[in-house]
């Protein structure tokens, strides 16, 4: 099993507008920065506000760590057709989301890949899966427009 | 005599005349047209129904904007000049230009308490229940229950019950709760509603700002004439942390199939 983290700076393109948060991700996580994660699910939480995630993550040092992730609303998540079983602990799973301001081992989720490339979303806003939506719509307008 | 007697029963007559006109005229002005029905769930347009067909593109693009954002909005639609925009560079600019009104519209003491405010200070980390503008501006969906003396407006996640009265009371003197005092009044497909005597807090965590106990929330939610579109805004008069009334607009669409959520709050610490 190969895990790692990677930290990397993105500048400001990946701070989310919280559509459905229950308060701003700002208050606990670094929004300009991104990390990387690979591990292994031990427990999936999916309480209000926020669906939890903690993972087992080997270091550079190959020393073992848990993080927390934390991600969209569990009212939103749970209207999208999330359940509690949506994670089980064994899976093996790649996160990137922004680390906390406190250097605590959590980070505020934006992307979670499935070991098969599955890209399952539920990240805080959920931008990625909303802009799609966006981008097909604003395209057929503008055509439609040109008409 | 006699001439005098006829004065003072023209003058009562008048002032009987003027009072019916006044009533008439208020009667009127906060007439609900009897069409319009507000009750059922409503949704901005979050990710479970942004496909929903009745959104148009500028409800699908829609934010907890500034009312003055929304021009920008359609400049930014419907200007082939700026086709070259994706979805996301649409979704920013709109940001950036509310974020600047919001920062151009606060007083000094508006600004200086923003600025001492520390995100990780949000009440809402630890459960706390959101105050009345903040549970006005939220995301999630709201349910109407008109009763025949008052409104109750349900919502989601953190957000308080509110009870809008509608049988023509005023406000009381005080004193000041996180959820205020609400009445409301129809004026034909739009219900308005007041809110004062709101006790000191952060109005919106997105927006950041702050109220006084000072403000005065005006809501208007206008009901579209095929009944699936309501247009919501708020407007925050404020002379301690504003310059000028500030409004803030979110477009909500009607849901039936949405039911309401509220499962219990689990406090999130900022260490691990």
């Amino acid at each position: 099993m190969k895990v790692k983290v990677v930290i990397s700076l993105f500048g400001a393109l990946l701070i989310a507008p919280l559509a459905s948060a229950h308060h701003n991700f700002a208050a606990h996580y670094r929004t300009e920065e991104t990390v990387e994660l690979l591990g292994v699910v031990t427990e999936f939480r999916f309480v209000n506000p926020h669906a939890r995630v903690y993972v087992e993550v080997l270091n550079e040092d190959g020393e073992a760590e848990m993080w927390m992730a934390e991600g969209d609303a569990m009212v939103a998540l749970r209207r999208s057709g999330w359940t509690a079983d949506q994670l089980t602990p064994g899976d093996r799973i790649e996160i990137t989301g922004n680390p906390s301001r406190s250097g605590a081992n959590m980070i505020g989720w934006n992307t979670l890949q499935l070991a098969d490339g599955t890209d399952i979303g539920g990240g805080s806003g959920r931008l990625d899966e909303r802009l799609r939506i966006m981008d097909a719509s604003l395209a057929r307008f503008r055509e439609q427009r040109g008409q | 005599m006699i001439l005098s007697r006829v004065r003072r029963i023209r003058r009562r007559l008048t002032s009987l005349g003027v009072a019916l006109a006044s009533f008439i005229l208020v009667a009127f002005s906060h007439a609900q047209d009897a069409s319009v029905d507000i009750s059922g769930v409503w949704s901005t347009n979050s990710l479970d129904v942004l496909d929903n067909p009745a959104w148009d593109i500028v409800g699908q693009f829609s934010c907890r904007c500034a009312a003055e954002t929304y021009d920008l909005l359609n400049t930014l639609l419907y200007d082939s000049a700026n086709d070259h925009m994706s979805a996301n560079e649409i979704r920013e600019a709109l940001e950036e230009h509310t974020t600047e009104i919001i920062a151009d519209r606060l007083s000094e003491t508006g600004r200086s308490v923003g600025e001492a405010f520390d995100l990780a200070d949000d009440p809402a980390i630890q459960c706390e229940r959101f105050p009345a503008f903040r549970t006005v501006l939220h995301a999630d969906p709201i349910e109407f229950e008109i009763l025949d003396d008052r409104i109750i407006i349900r919502g989601e996640d953190l957000t308080v019950d509110r009870t809008v009265y509608t049988d023509g009371r005023s406000h009381p003197e005080g004193p000041t709760t996180p959820a205020g005092h609400s009445v409301g009044w129809w004026e034909g497909r739009t219900l308005v509603v007041e809110t004062v005597n709101v006790s000191p807090n952060l109005v919106d965590d997105q927006l950041a700002f702050h109220n006084s106990d000072q403000a005065r929330g005006v809501e208007r939610y206008t009901v579209s004439e095929d009944g699936s579109n309501l247009d919501a805004e708020l407007t925050i008069h404020d002379p301690v942390m504003l310059r000028g009334p500030l409004t803030i607009r979110r477009p909500r669409i009607l849901t039936p199939d949405v039911e309401l959520d509220r499962p219990p709050c689990e406090a999130i610490s900022g260490q691990f």
